[in-house]
């Protein structure tokens, strides 16, 4: 798994430092997954290298982020088993499970 | 192509002729004075309370666009920092013999330091000529937003209002604009593309409804709200109405998707 730390932003003009949040742990396809409280599941994934969150049902093409915001529904996952979750507005929580979907998932 | 704000994202001199923020030449000659280069009517007035001596006025109606009375301007910056829009710099003119200065809000990293020779841009982005970094300002009730000065040759004056980042960044090369085609993907969740929303106007659809009925477009999870407006504007070019008239569809409630559990307790799925 390519890992993208430089993802998350440490400095920034405005907003300055962000506080350091705890580390928690998630886990896609079973695989750990570092990520820190306060942050949705999509930034964490992000900053892990992936982008693929789930294929769609008739193309089976590959959708990620798109909105980020909680509009579109291109990020959706299985989240806890519960599928069609929207992962850029899901906060992370330690030792959730996280799967991509398939279509609309089940 | 159209000029302005609207279309560009850079003020036309013709907005610029219009704003009651930018002072007159004459008046720019006398001293420092704050530019206000404020050209949309939006309900916004931060540089109002920010000014110490009263040189602008927005008043009860805050949509209006800032006034700048050029003559009560003690030429402070405060305003600088304190427009959420950046649209305000501060413009000597009379600097030195042959220099103006400008200062400007620049909330970027790296901050440049003083005496660093600079790429002056001008409102579009678009370097014009070398400055000299003459302060880097950040107190704290700036509130995080730097005010930088810069020193350019006097004849650049009405033309640079910030500076080029003093590090080269090595940015991707942008993706090379694609233009909607008819395989361009237009409702996201149902996966349709340009092609099938036109195939539906064809088969006689004309509102969003219509199409909706027609192709699914905006019946997927989002609900339209990726689709509409894009599918809005395909039936306006397609069928010689206006978008306006076309929008909204019909909603219906809830606008975001909930599980069953929430509206009926003994729901046996989620």
């Amino acid at each position: 798994m390519e890992i993208t730390e430089e993802l998350r932003i440490k400095n920034h003009p405005i907003l300055q430092e962000p506080e350091v949040q705890k580390e928690v742990t998630i886990f896609y396809n079973g695989e750990p997954v570092k990520a820190y409280e306060g942050e949705p599941i999509s930034a964490a994934l992000m900053a892990a290298g992936i982008r693929t969150f789930r294929r769609t049902v008739r193309r089976n093409e590959p959708r990620g982020v798109f909105c980020a915001i909680g509009r579109c529904t291109d990020c959706m996952m299985v989240v806890d088993g519960r599928p069609n979750t929207r992962t850029c507005m899901t906060m992370v929580q330690d030792g959730m499970r996280i799967e991509p979907q398939f279509g609309f998932g089940k | 192509m159209e000029k302005g704000v609207c279309f560009t994202g850079i003020p036309s001199a013709e907005e610029l002729a219009k704003a009651p923020g930018v002072p007159a030449r004459s008046e720019m000659n006398k001293g420092p004075v704050a530019v206000i280069e404020c050209v949309q009517e939006i309900p916004c007035n931060p540089c109002e309370a920010a000014c110490p001596s009263g040189a602008i006025t927005v008043g009860s109606d805050i949509t209006k666009l800032p006034v700048l009375d050029a003559e009560k301007c003690i030429g402070c910056g405060n305003c600088l920092a304190h427009c959420p829009g950046l649209a305000i710099t501060l413009v000597n003119v009379n600097y030195s013999e042959t220099e103006a200065a400008v200062s400007f809000p620049f909330e970027y990293l790296p901050l440049p330091k003083v005496g660093d020779e600079v790429n002056a841009v001008n409102r579009g982005g678009e370097a014009v000529c070398k400055g000299n970094v003459l302060s880097v300002r950040m107190p704290q009730s700036y509130k995080q937003t730097c005010i930088v000065t810069i020193a350019i040759p006097k004849k650049y004056v009405e033309d640079v209002r910030s500076m080029e980042l003093p590090i080269k960044r090595a940015l991707p090369e942008p993706a090379a604009k694609k233009e909607i085609d008819k395989s361009s993907l237009i409702c996201r969740c149902e996966e349709l593309t340009q092609a099938d929303i036109e195939k539906a106007i064809e088969e006689g659809a004309t509102t969003l409804d219509g199409v909706k009925k027609h192709s699914r477009a905006g019946m997927g999870l989002c609900q339209g709200k990726s689709c509409e407006r894009l599918v809005a504007r395909i039936i306006a070019e397609k069928t010689g109405q206006k978008v306006e008239n076309l929008l909204p569809a019909t909603h219906r409630p809830p606008v975001r998707p909930i599980r069953l559990k929430v509206v009926d307790d003994d729901a046996d799925i989620e």
